[in-house]
């Protein structure tokens, strides 16, 4: 990381802190002091409302300061400045241009009105406004994220799972340095009453915390591999942990120094709470500078997750035929080992029988719990970046006679001029069985090889003579063959297969992916002549045709979206187990989730070319559309 | 009457998902595409990308084959589309042509690059 870039992330580090800390004072005089205060005496009060109105201004001061600070580092950040003077000159650009410019300014003008709208804080009502204040400009925060860069409802779900979380997080650890402060004037017993009405507060704070990491975390990590597999997951997984060190530490003040207060140790359980409250806060700020390296990684969703371990677990196989019930059984002999050993803590007359049996149980059950356990490779989660684009099937059309064919021979069925010769026989890739494997674990596989079990060499890895986009292009053009070979043998599908991915141009002027048509039913017309794509008679507004062409293209009578990429053209033939040659006249209908449903080829027994026939075949995949929408989203470069 | 219906949810499942777009403007088409050979030479370079870019901190460059600038300065986002990003270009002559971008994303100031090229072959 660069200078620029850690002062960066330093500065929005300090002025996030700072932000709520402000938020925190002012809520914690709102909502949790006045009834104490009033109850103290006179002098106790004025100090202690003196230093809530310091705490208040030095968290504005603060938070301005290091957001002039962020300012300029995000100047120097967006205009790559290689000098102060090319930071300096961008500093108003950024400022008044650029939508965190306008943001950023909104934010600090809020954050400097809302001193004056305190004033000496003798009122609720200003008190309240301030924090309101303190709070808006937290939420304007939002806006400038990850959250704000989502698309769609995700996006109003981020941002306001995220205004939540940050305003839990002021009222919550922007509270600690007043009740620090608070503590450190009263009396013990006043204490213990000041802990206590803020419990409630921190505990409800918590559960917000806790339920919007949640949300964001669901969002923009997405599950296991991703959690235990990238930086932006294991920063939140550190972020997890301190939380319940946050938690020890608010159990600890409730539930130990806040009762001894009363007792004769009062003065020794003040000075205990307050140390608790000064480690608290240490461990507060580092979670907020956590937040903040969050904030400058790409989320976890669209990395490569590299997995850690060597196996994974396969729950698949509690359904499977043969394994099933073997796994099935292993696994409630586990349930029922640690539900022994629970009942034997709490049973102490029959401790020791039910220990025995637990672990008799339990070894009843190990031999069988391997099944629930797969071997995993690093790569296993790894997703293909290709969005199985037409173009990498092609390219992997061109890779497979050279780098393939040997072993699994030229039509994947693994019988090549050199299968004999290997010592476990290449594997037949035109078989089902190709399906049960991830596109992460084809690429382990591709890039560094098989060992065979006697540690000689069953496939070699093509990592050093392969790009890894040409691997990639090899997976999805061995799956898009698996398809097609399996449709030119039944006649049927048998396979799932997301639609060839590719852009086309439309009579509108417009050039247009699969992703922009998510939505649509596409039909999809192998186009050599004039009259090939002619639409059918009734128009259906959600039914888009586009014409795949050969080069050089032809002139077609009918008025339709063009794919001029030789790529998709090739790309249709082999996902169909058609000659590219033969393909002429094929039409494809493509689901609104940009699945791959039906293929007709001109002498098919019922005939697409009848417009009524076409549209009841529409009709049916209209009335049955696919469970999940095809994943074309976008992967970060490392 | 041929369905490719759903065969294995392993497939399913590796290839679906949600696909939100999320923090970092990324290349999503270009024109001339990357990779591509033209046959008339380019007089703009436009990419689309896969969020709205700050204009005036994102750029493209176009170098030719001796490294020399062939851009005509300025990149431009399209005044309806904040993720079409422009740049003018001189007379290009045949040859391949390097284009180096540079991205600010709008909504989290989050900074990317690449380079791709193009060829210009009449």
């Amino acid at each position: 990381m660069e200078a620029a870039e850690l002062g960066l992330t330093a500065a929005r580090g300090v002025q996030i802190a700072a932000s709520l800390s402000a938020l925190g004072v002012a809520a914690f005089w709102s909502m949790v002091a006045p009834p104490v205060l009033a109850a103290a005496d006179g002098p106790t009060r004025r100090r202690i409302e003196a230093g809530l109105r310091q705490l208040f201004h030095a968290s504005l001061a603060v938070a301005v300061a290091a957001g002039l600070v962020w300012l300029a580092a995000q100047a120097a950040f967006m205009a790559e400045a290689d000098s102060l003077a090319d930071a300096a000159a961008a500093l108003w650009p950024v400022l008044t241009d650029t939508h965190f410019g306008h943001i950023l300014g909104a934010r600090l003008v809020l954050l400097a009105l809302s001193a004056p709208a305190l004033g000496n804080g003798s009122n609720g009502g200003r008190r309240v406004l301030a924090a309101g204040m303190a709070a808006l400009a937290l939420i304007l925060h939002t806006w400038s994220t990850h959250a704000a860069a989502a698309a769609g409802i995700e996006r109003t779900i981020l941002l306001g799972a995220e205004s939540l979380h940050l305003l839990a997080a002021g009222a919550w650890l922007g509270s600690l340095v007043p009740l620090f402060a608070a503590v450190g004037a009263l009396a013990p017993e006043q204490c213990a009453r000041m802990a206590r009405r803020f419990s409630p507060l921190g505990m409800l704070c918590v559960a917000i915390l806790a339920g919007t990491a949640l949300v964001q975390g669901w969002i923009l990590i997405g599950g296991l591999p991703a959690l235990v597999g990238t930086d932006y997951g294991r920063i939140a997984l550190v972020k997890l942990a301190l939380l319940l060190v946050l938690l020890a530490f608010a159990a600890a003040n409730r539930f130990r120094y806040a009762p001894a207060m009363h007792g004769p140790a009062g003065a020794a359980a003040k000075r205990g709470l307050r140390r608790s409250i000064a480690v608290e806060t240490a461990v507060g700020l580092v979670v907020v500078f956590a937040a903040s390296l969050l904030a400058d990684l790409p989320p976890a969703q669209h990395q490569q997750p590299v997995w850690p371990f060597a196996w994974q677990p396969n729950i698949a196989i509690l359904g499977d035929p043969d394994f099933g019930p073997e796994a099935t059984g292993g696994l409630l002999r586990l349930g029922a080992a640690v539900a022994l050993a629970a009942i034997a803590l709490f049973w102490r007359r029959l401790r020791w029988v039910l220990l025995i049996a637990a672990v008799a149980v339990a070894a009843w059950a190990v031999p069988h719990l391997d099944l629930l356990l797969a071997r995993a490779y690093p790569t296993s989660f790894y997703r293909s970046p290709t969005g199985f684009a037409a173009a990498a099937i092609a390219r992997g059309a061109e890779l497979y006679p050279e780098h393939c064919a040997a072993c699994h021979g030229s039509d994947g069925r693994g019988d090549g001029p050199q299968a004999k010769s290997l010592p476990i026989p290449p594997a037949d890739l035109t078989a089902g069985h190709l399906w049960n494997h991830s596109d992460g674990e084809l690429f382990w596989w591709l890039s560094h090889g098989i060992d065979a079990p006697r540690g000689d060499l069953a496939m070699p890895g093509f990592a050093d003579s392969l790009s890894e986009d040409d691997r990639w292009a090899l997976i999805d053009y061995v799956r898009a063959r698996n398809a097609g070979a399996a449709m030119a043998a039944s006649g049927q599908g048998v396979h799932l297969v997301p639609a060839p991915d590719f852009s086309t141009a439309c009579a509108d002027g417009r050039t247009l992916t699969m992703a922009d048509l998510d939505g649509r039913i596409l039909r999809i017309v192998a186009a050599d002549q004039p009259s090939a794509a002619a639409a059918p008679a009734s128009s259906e507004p959600d039914v888009i045709t586009i014409a795949l062409q050969r080069d050089p293209p032809v002139r077609l009578a009918t008025e339709v979206c063009m794919a001029a990429d030789p790529a998709a053209w090739t790309a249709y033939a082999v996902v169909s187990g058609v000659d590219p040659d033969a393909l002429a006249g094929t039409q494809f209908l493509v689901d609104a989730r940009g699945w791959l449903r039906a293929r007709w080829r001109p002498g098919d027994a019922i005939d697409w070319a009848d417009s009524k026939t076409l549209l009841a075949e529409i009709a049916q995949i209209r009335a049955s559309p696919s469970a999940a929408t095809v994943n074309r989203g976008h992967l970060h470069q490392p | 009457m041929n369905y490719l219906y759903t065969g294995s949810l392993a497939a399913v499942l590796a290839l679906a998902g949600a696909g939100a777009a999320l923090a970092h403007a990324d290349l999503a088409s270009a024109d001339p595409a990357a990779g591509a050979t033209v046959k008339t030479a380019p007089t703009t370079i436009s990419i689309t990308f896969t969020e709205e870019v700050e204009p005036k901190f994102s750029s493209i460059e176009v170098l030719d084959a001796q490294g020399t600038r062939v851009d005509a300065g300025k990149a431009q986002t399209a005044p309806d589309n904040e993720k079409l990003l422009s740049v003018g270009l001189k007379p290009l002559a045949p040859g391949t042509y390097k284009v180096i971008w540079h991205a600010t994303a709008a909504d989290d100031s989050h900074k990317t690059k690449g380079n791709y090229e193009f060829t210009v072959k009449p």
